[in-house]
């Protein structure tokens, strides 16, 4: 099934793409390909910016974040990080790059 | 020279037909109008503003004016033109002046894009400002009213106008419109100000206009930093003022959806605004009584060096 096991889509987000203010546990982002202006909370924008600029495949990224948060790499986990990475697709703020 | 002494120094009748030059915070009006009480009005409120008949670099070409045509005959009206075209409908002749004021905001609203503008009432104390955004109604005019004849200096009641290159906000000190139950509540506050007359059932209901105070207008070149951010909300009967502390991050997304042209400027919108709330803490502030929100910005605002 396309885009759901690790290892399938890949997702990059050039750094220049984006504006990030940290206030706290929250960012705003501002996105310079839309315009828009973004609010994330902790998880999402810690993921944005661990995103390296190249592609990476979905079980790298959520190894990394797992070792970054200490949680253990679970399939609740992956969903979890998928779900945020889609959502930041969704916003322009992050790329996915088909299998 | 000032806008009363242009007015008594020469035939009014001067001002009227080539037009006449004053300055608004950083703007320059060019105005024209045939219309003798407006410039009655524009002078009891803008007198000390400086002044010119000799053509200046205007920012804004207005004119506000008895309508032509045949509704004349049978209901006088006001109009208003900005570079000679009409954005609104005529107005009642009578209600020319707070045409000429809501049509001047609205150009700045429309173009002045060199900044960021803020919904919001600021004034300024020892350097340091207080900015009040807040959506129509929701009382800043009426406290931006009271605190600018308690100490603090007003540098505006409706456009916080924030200058990109360093943050600053720069005045725009406008005769503060008051509506409906502000105008008695005001009248009461404060009996001594210049209050002008009231224009009854406009189309934001009755409408007062309170003179700045003297030193606002002679000091409308002069910017502050701001340090405070208060969203105000008038809430009748509360006696006890309710202050709460903002986490910057609802601050700031609260500024960005007050703005007039946040999106509009883009990245500088952003970078802009970011460094504004950096640099200010931020409230949320329930009121009921013009004495007692007094006293508690007071309170926050003590650390102001002075």
């Amino acid at each position: 099934m396309k885009g759901t096991t690790p290892g399938g889509d890949r997702y990059l987000s050039p750094a220049d793409t984006r504006v990030v203010a940290t206030w706290g546990a929250e960012s705003s982002v501002y996105c310079r390909r839309t315009g828009d202006t973004h609010l994330l909370s902790i998880l999402p924008a810690e993921l944005l910016a661990m995103l390296p600029p190249e592609p990476t495949d979905l079980e790298t990224i959520t190894t990394r974040m797992a070792r970054s948060c200490a949680q253990p790499v679970t399939p609740e986990w992956t969903a979890r990080i998928r779900s945020m990475l889609d959502e930041l697709v969704r916003l322009e703020l992050v790329d996915r790059l088909p299998e | 020279m000032t806008l009363t002494e242009l007015m008594h120094a020469q035939d009014r009748r001067g001002c009227v037909g080539d037009g006449l030059f004053y300055r608004s915070g950083p703007f320059i009006i060019a105005l024209r109008t045939r219309l003798a009480d407006t410039l009655d009005l524009l002078e009891q409120f803008y007198g000390p503003c400086w002044a010119s008949r000799d053509p200046a670099v205007a920012h804004f070409q207005v004119e506000v004016n008895s309508a032509s045509g045949l509704r004349r005959w049978w209901r006088t009206q006001a109009v208003f033109a900005l570079d000679g075209l009409h954005p609104f409908e005529p107005f009642p002749r009578e209600h020319a002046f707070p045409l000429l004021e809501w049509g001047l905001n609205w150009s700045i609203a429309t173009r002045a894009h060199l900044y960021l503008m803020l919904h919001a009432g600021a004034l300024e104390r020892n350097g340091q400002a207080l900015l009040l955004p807040a959506m129509p109604g929701a009382g800043k005019s009426t406290l931006s009213a009271a605190l600018a004849y308690r100490g603090w200096r007003l540098l505006a009641d409706e456009f916080g106008l924030i200058r990109p290159a360093d943050g600053a906000i720069v005045p725009l000190p406008r005769a503060i419109p008051l509506k409906n139950r502000s105008i008695p509540v005001i009248r009461e506050f404060l009996p001594d100000a210049f209050l002008g007359p009231v224009f009854p059932k406009t189309r934001k209901g009755d409408v007062a206009h309170l003179r700045p105070p003297l030193p606002s207008l002679e000091r409308q070149t002069e910017p502050a930093q701001p340090r405070w951010i208060t969203f105000p909300r008038f809430v009748p009967g509360l006696r006890r003022p309710q202050l709460k502390r903002l986490e910057k991050s609802l601050g700031f997304t609260r500024l960005a959806q007050n703005a007039f042209n946040y999106r509009l400027l883009g990245e500088d919108g952003f970078t802009t605004l970011v460094r504004l709330v950096r640099e200010c803490a931020c409230f949320s502030l329930e009121y009921g009584d013009l004495d007692a929100a007094i006293a508690l910005i007071a309170e926050i605002t003590a650390d102001a060096p002075g």
